[in-house]
């Protein structure tokens, strides 16, 4: 299987017109909710990406893999899950930019973990997530806010 | 002194392209290759053929390097279809309802 060499949430990925290298912004470690507190369901309305890159090695040129990134909270089922196909092409690396249009729905604050699974293409079951990265949420008191 | 190389637009040529000199990038042999063939041909077929680099003792440029990218910006014009690249974007719609909340991203320090 490919190895994970970048998995990183962040504001946006700029990829350069003329040598395509990728460029990410505001590299992600937690967003902060400026509430008193979390309603029954709260889409915060952010826009963000996850940047993947994945190393290949001689043998899996040509083949197509199945990248997954979810969110979980905890043990919970996923509250945002994204497949994607990609083909190793002649370069050794591949990069996926998955770009979510808001947070998914959030009923608590504390660390959500996004996974990073992958498996090849035509595979059924999910191998145990090749790289985790978590993130913050957390509630910043309207009263607080005002007086900053 | 650099030159550029005409046939798939590498520009760090270290001798100009002829008396039998060989492009690192597509690896034309000038004088030799484009005796019968133009410059254009060779492209074509440089590019048909995945657009490889071809020196083992210069190293590429980096490591995104791309030969149609190279051929595209050195504004050279080919008659083959450009391979997908090496990466996609996607586009992931979220349900749920749009609660107009403040947010603010905690970077990465």
């Amino acid at each position: 299987m490919p190895k994970p060499l970048i998995f990183a949430p962040c504001e946006r990925v700029i990829i350069g017109m003329g040598d395509q290298a990728a460029s990410l912004i505001v590299i992600l470690h937690g967003l902060q909710m400026h509430a008193d507190a979390i309603p029954p369901e709260l889409t915060p309305l952010y826009r963000f990406s996850v940047f993947t890159q994945w190393h290949r090695s001689p043998e899996e040129e040509g083949k197509t893999f199945e990248q997954r990134v979810a969110m979980v909270y905890e043990n919970e089922s996923p509250i945002l899950e994204n497949i994607t196909a990609f083909k190793m092409t002649e370069s050794t690396t591949y990069r996926v930019i998955t770009n979510f249009q808001k947070f998914p729905a959030l009923t608590k604050y504390g660390e959500y973990i996004l996974t990073l699974s992958i498996r090849a293409q035509g595979e059924s079951a999910w191998p145990i997530p090749v790289a985790t990265y978590p993130l913050a949420i957390t509630l910043v008191p309207k009263a607080t806010t005002q007086v900053q | 002194m650099y030159y550029p190389c005409p046939v798939c637009g590498y520009g760090q040529m270290t001798e100009p392209p002829e008396n039998y000199n060989i492009c690192p990038s597509c690896g034309t042999e000038f004088g030799y290759h484009d005796l019968s063939t133009s410059h254009r041909s060779l492209r074509n077929k440089w590019l048909a053929n995945g657009a490889k680099w071809f020196s083992f003792a210069t190293p590429k440029p980096d490591i995104y390097w791309n030969g149609f990218v190279q051929v595209t910006g050195a504004g050279l014009p080919y008659d083959v279809p450009a391979p997908s690249d090496s990466f996609k974007e996607v586009e992931v719609t979220v349900p749920g309802s749009d609660t107009p909340e403040m947010t603010q991203p905690c970077q990465s320090r």
